[in-house]
Parts: structure tokens; C-alpha cells; sequence
């Protein structure tokens, strides 16, 4: 394997893992075939250029679709709450401590956020609003209300946490009877 | 068995329609689809492996195309390789797709004639 077929190769890393295991090496394989057609001297700079792009952009893709795929929002509870927690905490709340739309900020902000961490079976576009108006809410917090803000997010995520425990985390929709 | 009707899938993304006719004439792996697709578009569209296989993918979770054992010329090929083809629901898809696409290109033309006339009567 060439140095450039490593590089690749280890650059894979950015896609996420389940797509990097069934794709990675026919990714690979694919990057080999078209650096001995089109490589060799500028030209293999001209191929990494176009690779470059196709990998970044492809990435970001495969990235998004894994992070508002149900499954990783619902079977991964503590995971994305803690990251959620730690992301409202630390970034939005000492940022912009000194909003004055403390009102708005704690309603934007809460109530999608507990639907957000309570998981109620939203669909994917309803659960990315709902981020984003938990974002916001923290963005326009000031730093009282932060701190109750995130005191009492941190309780609906361990609240939320057991009861999803109770209920299972994979939960589908009751199939409705045919008479 | 895929129930889906061909036309819930349309119109279909440019990346997954290139796919769709690289395979049109049969089996093909990665890099020969890349290349089918550079013939196709006249050198205009080189599907980089991040594209190729984020498409194939999707196509493969919509059953439009499968991956399948078999290989054209076993003795020339490396085996590690994987090969696609279209499925019959694919196939379905992708003539759906073409017929949409040629009724776009008829409703394209008449418009075009009817401006041209348009915009001859007001410029002359």
C-alpha cells in the first residue's frame, strides 16, 4: 500500500464507524484505482484536491444523517444527554450570560429541550427544531437563569433517563388492530 | 419483495440517477461505475469514493440496486472487488425517472419555443 493509500486510509476516520466498516475498504480501493489512472507527479495533487472535497463534504453527510438517525438519539440516551448537557452548560451558558430575554430564553429553551431529552417519539425534523430552540434558549438566558435552567435540565435528563429505562428505549408505534 | 410504488422515490438525486444508468447495462463494481459515469456526462462528473459509496449505499437501503456474487470475467478480476446491479424495483425506478425526465424535456422545449415566439414578437 502506498503512502497515499494510507493517508487515505487513515483519513477515513471522519466518516462514522458503521459506514466506515462496510464501506471503508472499497473506499479504499476505489481511491488505488483512481490514482494509478489519473495520479503521478501534480497530477496525484490534482486527484488529492477532488478526493479532499468528495471527503469532507460525503463526511459531513454520512454525519448528519448518523446524528438525527432515531436510533442514535434514543438508544443512546445518557450519551446525548451529557453532550447535550455539557454543550447548553458550558458553551451558550457563560457565552451569553448577559441577555436580557430571559423569559423567551427559558420557554424556547425548556420545553422543546424536555421533549428533546425525553425522547417522545418525535419525527427527525421535529427533534432538530427542538435542538435548536434548546440552543437558543440558552443563548438568550442570563446567568441566573441558566443555572436553574441547567440544574432543571439536569434533572430531566436523569428523570428522563429512568423512565426510558422503565419503557425501553426502542420503542415503536402500537400497531393499530384490523377488526 | 419491495411494494413501494417507483414514483414515491422521484425525482430522483443526480448522484443516485448516474448510479442507476452506469448499472443500467449490467453488473458493475466501483470504479467501473466511476468510470460509466465520466462517459455519460462527457468528463463533467468523476464520482470521488466518499459520493460513490454514500450513494450506494442509500440506493442499496431504498432496494434499487443489489450487491451480487457474481463476476463477468472471474479470471480477469480481482475478487475482493464488490459488484452492483440494479434490481427489478430499480429498474422500475429508473424508467420512471427517465419518463419524467423526458416529459420535463417536452414541457421544456414547448416553453422554450413559446418565448422564443414571445420574445420575437416583442422585439420585433
Amino acid at each position: 500500500m502506498t503512502l497515499s493509500e494510507r493517508t487515505y486510509q487513515a483519513l477515513l476516520v471522519v466518516y462514522p464507524a458503521d459506514h466506515r466498516r462496510a464501506y471503508g475498504e472499497p473506499m479504499v480501493q476505489l481511491f488505488r484505482d483512481r490514482m494509478r489512472r489519473d495520479g503521478g507527479g501534480l497530477q496525484s495533487l490534482v486527484v488529492w484536491v477532488q478526493v479532499g472535497f468528495d471527503l469532507a463534504a460525503s463526511a459531513f453527510k454520512e454525519r448528519m444523517e448518523a446524528i438525527m438517525a432515531y436510533e442514535n438519539w434514543t438508544s443512546r440516551w445518557w450519551e446525548t444527554s451529557v453532550v447535550l448537557l455539557a454543550v447548553n452548560s458550558v458553551v451558550f451558558g457563560f457565552l451569553f450570560a448577559n441577555s436580557e430575554n430571559l423569559g423567551w430564553g427559558i420557554a424556547a429553551g425548556f420545553v422543546p429541550g424536555v421533549l428533546l431529552l425525553a425522547g417522545l417519539g418525535m419525527r427527525n425534523s421535529q427533534r432538530a427544531g427542538a435542538t435548536i430552540f434548546l440552543i437558543v434558549g440558552s443563548v438568550a438566558s442570563s446567568i441566573a437563569w441558566w443555572v436553574i435552567y441547567t440544574v432543571v435540565l439536569a434533572l430531566v435528563i436523569v428523570v428522563g433517563g429512568f423512565w426510558r429505562g422503565k419503557i425501553g428505549p426502542n420503542r415503536t408505534e402500537p400497531e393499530i388492530a384490523v377488526p | 419483495m419491495t411494494t413501494r410504488e417507483p414514483s414515491a422515490l422521484l425525482p430522483l438525486p443526480v448522484a443516485q440517477l448516474h448510479i442507476l444508468l452506469a448499472l443500467a447495462d449490467g453488473e458493475k463494481h466501483g470504479y467501473a461505475i466511476m468510470g460509466e459515469v465520466e462517459i455519460m456526462t462527457d468528463g463533467d462528473v468523476t464520482m470521488g469514493p466518499g459520493t460513490l459509496y454514500g450513494t450506494v449505499k442509500r440506493i442499496l437501503d431504498a432496494g434499487l440496486v443489489e450487491e451480487t456474487d457474481e463476476r463477468p470475467d472471474p479470471e480477469l478480476d480481482d475478487e475482493r472487488r464488490r459488484y452492483y446491479r440494479l434490481t427489478g424495483f430499480g429498474a422500475r425506478v429508473l424508467d420512471a425517472e427517465i419518463a419524467r425526465m423526458a416529459q420535463l424535456a417536452r414541457t421544456a422545449e414547448a416553453k422554450r419555443s413559446v418565448a422564443s415566439r414571445r420574445l420575437g414578437l416583442e422585439g420585433g
